[in-house]
């Protein structure tokens, strides 16, 4: 299945518990699970146990969030592949901040499985798939403006939060625009495969597209810019504003989530 | 892909992060101050095509495909490593969060090497370059030794994380960062950057940028080698878990682990060390290592600058020869899309190929109608629901015309035409239903044929025009179907003389005006001597003067060599004049079809789709009401012959 931006952006525009939730906790709680996993001992079985309980409790929210679970699946599948390879390559490895290794099997040609180096991987391979999870929770539960202005009500500076904020609103015309080329093209029966003409012109043809892609967003970029001189636009300005308050809700999550993490640190 | 989260563990990510931030800094008060102080929106949307740039795939060879960084690309237009390292920071950022292609915490080690090392080592060869082998060749070399230096710091970070062992790691990554890099960062950015100095030189304005002393390239290059090799180390000595670090912080070796077997964690080092140097020795075998790769990689790119193009004009008719052969065999044998019988498809070629060998444009529209169906197009009962929605854009369509007609659909926005015209061409795939062109289904195996027969020409030219010159443009088509140079060549003289664009070759598409671009689309599509030519609002944001003369050349390419004519609008005013038939839709279904006359003389019809009666009908219409015993007309002769009818001054 193929995920577009525009799949994520219908996502989280649906009407869920998690949706409604302010934005700010949500960021909060994200980066909480996530540098929790990450401080967590890489060569301990006891880790896995902890991040499964916490993946379930991810996927839980997934489900009251009512995200389409297809979507969701194959968001994570997408982003795991990098993941999945380094951690399946561990118990073939001598990781170098280890320095015992007792072998489990020996497959010839010098090749073994390590009892330390599985650990490592599936420790790793538990850690990539929490962190995954939570970030598809975030992005499908909220827009991304709403991310923009969270990041800026937490400190994000207001130079970076209007250079987000815009980046966003272009996003999806370039993304547009570039699938337009691509239909365009393909009606000349433009295909990257084509065994009938030199590789090397269709590499100038993609590097052709590319240019007028790049030039076309320089050039949107200085209308964009002209227009907002136009509308009195200055350094200081403010560009998002948005005052939603963090409800009793909100801190209901965020102390579940983070009584759950201390549940999952001391008890197991 | 980049790092992603809890691969690097808590107290090398932080070192990264600290790291990053100062330049971060430094580039924003770079934004600030030298772009003019507050054009830092552009940088904004900048970051967002490059955000789309990403998603472009390059193919590489064996089925594999890459797509560029840009970071350095940004770096070397607009003249600062500061810009590289902002626009990377925002994609990346963008990416983490909402893509989730790296991760969170390591968002501060994928800039750190892909922002900070690439940028500053790619920006700064190309400066040093510049000199020496031109701009063109030297951005090629500043992007992929970039891309190359930042492959090896990704591999020195996964590296001191404890995931792989590092020379291993370091002749997979950099071998294929290597290669993608020749064709993902070098040959693109190289590209990129010959454009823009053809359309916009002001952008990059050579002349205007600042001579760097050597004294400052080298303290640069110094300083990204020291990070890049001492940051992770410093971070490295305590590998793992938090809570683990700092158990070993405190002075205890041994750690029991559940897996029953005592396990000592020692940093990453000591197996690359040079002995009898101590700590020394380690951060000198890396930097060795380091520098061999360095040395290595300039080798490479010396090699490589020789034999790939990287000078525009060098080296281009080598390559194209060779397939020279193929190509013909296969360009005589692509003009056929109903091959029944053996004998017919023969007797079909032959006649083709008669008209391409002897440049003959008379013969257009092949006479063989053997399709077992009168209509060059049909749709039946198609329907079409978009992915993102649960209403039917089309829905229940039959439509079909015949070879040479000029059939106009009429409908308001939205009405479903473009949907419809992406269904003749087999863009879009029906949800049920069929599309037939010469009576044949649209399958994945003649799929290059139908897109041959059936030209669309969209509604925006800019989304069509993406070469830097007319000529190549309108060239695009042919070299597709595989057409020999010179074949090609004759092409595009047949179609830009066919738009009255001689003369135009060499012009840069940016500079044309809106009617001229619009020509060139359809000399785009001409050149494919398309049979059908599908044409989604072709007078769209033409003054009226352009309108009309496009309107001409379409009825002439009609007239005089057979080409059948799908035209949407909703500019009522043309219908008549143009049309032999008009099909109007409404919310995705055809509500009624007629001559001209008909449709117009449905006033219910015309209601319905937000549309209005061509004025000189209106004209006619209140002349009705004014008690003046006139018939309706559309056309202004007919109107001309009506009023002087009345007026008794003709029969």
């Amino acid at each position: 299945m193929h995920i577009t931006l525009y799949d994520i952006e219908r996502e989280s525009y649906k009407e869920s518990l998690l949706h409604r939730m302010d934005g700010r906790i949500k960021m909060l709680m994200t980066l909480v699970i996530i540098i929790y996993v990450v401080s967590l001992p890489r060569l301990d079985i006891v880790t896995i146990e902890r991040l499964g309980i916490l993946w379930l409790y991810l996927v839980a929210l997934i489900i009251v969030a009512g995200l389409n679970p297809v979507y969701a699946a194959a968001r994570i599948a997408i982003t795991l592949p990098f993941g999945l390879g380094v951690s399946i390559l561990q118990p073939f490895i001598r990781q170098p901040f280890i320095t015992e290794f007792n072998v489990l099997y020996k497959l010839g040609l010098g090749i073994s499985v390590t009892a330390e180096g599985l650990l490592f991987g599936s420790v790793l391979f538990a850690k990539f798939m929490v962190c995954v999870t939570a970030v598809v929770l975030l992005s499908s539960t909220t827009q991304m403006r709403d991310m923009v202005a969270s990041a800026r009500r937490l400190g994000l500076p207001s130079e970076l939060t209007l250079l987000f904020s815009m980046m966003i609103r272009y996003l999806f015309v370039f993304w547009g625009m570039l699938r337009r080329i691509r239909t365009a093209q393909k009606t000349r029966c433009f295909n990257i495969w084509n065994k009938n003409v030199p590789r090397r012109w269709i590499l100038e043809q993609i590097g052709y597209s590319i240019s007028s892609l790049f030039l076309r967003s320089y050039e949107q970029g200085e209308r964009t810019y002209y227009s907002m001189l136009c509308r009195a636009y200055s350094a200081d300005s403010q560009i998002c504003v948005v005052t939603q308050k963090v409800g009793a809700s909100d801190y209901m999550m965020f102390s579940v989530t983070l009584i759950l993490i201390g549940l999952v640190q001391f008890c197991i | 892909m980049h790092i992603p989260d809890g691969l690097i563990p808590f107290p090398q990510f932080i070192i990264y992060w600290l790291f990053i931030l100062p330049p971060l800094y430094l580039s924003l008060r770079w934004a600030r101050q030298e772009m003019d102080e507050m054009k830092t929106p552009l940088l904004a949307v900048l970051a967002a095509g490059i955000f789309a740039i990403q998603a472009i795939n390059l193919p590489i060879g064996m089925g594999t495909s890459g797509h560029m960084v840009g970071a350095v690309l940004a770096a070397i237009i607009l003249g600062s490593p500061y810009a590289g390292m902002l626009l990377l920071t925002l994609v990346l950022v963008v990416q983490a969060f909402v893509f989730y292609d790296g991760g969170i915490t390591t968002l501060g080690a994928n800039i750190f090497n892909m922002g900070l090392v690439s940028c500053w080592s790619g920006y700064y060869t190309y400066r040093w370059l510049e000199g020496k082998l031109g701009t063109v060749s030297a951005s090629f070399a500043g992007a992929w030794l970039g891309l190359v230096l930042s492959a090896i710091t990704a591999t020195l970070q996964i590296f001191l994380a404890g995931a792989f062992p590092l020379l291993e790691a370091l002749v997979v990554m950099v071998t294929f960062h290597a290669v993608i890099g020749l064709i993902g960062e070098g040959f693109i950015t190289a590209t990129v950057v010959k454009f823009i100095l053809v359309s916009r030189p002001d952008i990059m304005n050579l002349e205007q940028r600042k001579p760097i002393s050597k004294k400052a390239l080298f303290t640069a290059a110094a300083v990204v080698l020291v990070l890049a090799v001492a940051a992770p180390y410093i971070a490295s000595t305590n590998p793992d878990g938090l809570e683990q670090a700092m158990v070993i912080m405190m002075g205890e070796e041994k750690i029991e682990t559940t897996l029953g077997t005592s396990m000592q964690y020692s940093p990453p080092m000591p197996d690359y060390s040079i002995p009898g140097l101590g700590r020394a020795g380690e951060v000198l075998s890396i930097a060795a290592g380091t520098i061999l790769v360095l040395a290595a990689g300039l080798m490479f790119m010396k090699f490589a600058g020789k034999n790939r193009v990287v000078t525009p004009g060098s080296g281009e008719d080598a390559s194209s020869t060779g397939d020279g052969n193929n190509r013909k065999s296969n360009s005589s044998s692509s003009n056929n899309i109903s091959s029944s019988s053996e004998s017919k498809s023969k007797s079909k070629s032959k006649s083709k190929s008669n008209t391409d060998e002897n440049g003959n444009d008379n013969i257009w529209v092949s006479e063989d109608r053997d399709w077992g169906t009168p209509y060059i197009i049909e749709t039946r009962d198609l329907t079409h629901i978009y992915q993102s929605g649960s209403t039917k854009a089309l829905n229940g369509i039959n439509f079909s015309v015949k070879p040479g007609e000029r059939v106009v659909l009429l409908g308001a926005n939205g009405a479903g035409k473009s949907t419809l015209f992406k269904h003749l061409n087999g863009i879009l795939r029906s949800t049920s239903g069929q599309v037939l062109v010469k009576g044949q289904p649209i399958t994945k195996s003649n799929i290059n044929d139908v897109r041959r027969t059936v030209g669309v020409v969209f509604q925006n030219p800019d989304d069509q025009i993406f070469s830097p010159t007319v000529a190549q443009d309108v060239a695009f088509g042919p070299m597709n179907l595989g057409l020999s140079p010179d074949k090609v060549e004759r092409r595009v003289k047949q179609a830009l003389e066919m738009v009255r664009l001689i003369g135009y070759e060499d012009r840069a598409p940016h500079h044309l005006s809106g009617g001229e671009k619009k020509r060139v689309a359809i000399a785009g599509i001409l050149a494919m001597k398309p049979e059908v030519l599908v044409l989604d609002e072709p007078t769209n944001g033409l003054d009226p003067g352009s309108a009309a003369r496009l309107m001409h050349l379409i009825m002439e390419m009609n007239q005089k060599l057979g080409i059948t004519m799908i035209l949407a609008t909703h500019e009522v005013d043309l219908v008549p004049e143009f049309a032999q038939r008009v099909c109007v839709m409404s919310a995705g279904t055809f509500i009624g079809e007629g001559t001209p006359m008909e449709i117009f003389s449905r006033t219910d019809l015309i209601a319905k789709t937000h549309l209005r009666l061509p004025v000189v009908a209106q004209l006619m219409e209140q002349l009705k009401k004014d008690e003046l015993d006139v018939a309706l007309k559309l056309t202004i002769d007919g109107a001309r012959d009506e009023i002087l009818r009345v007026a008794g001054r003709r029969n």
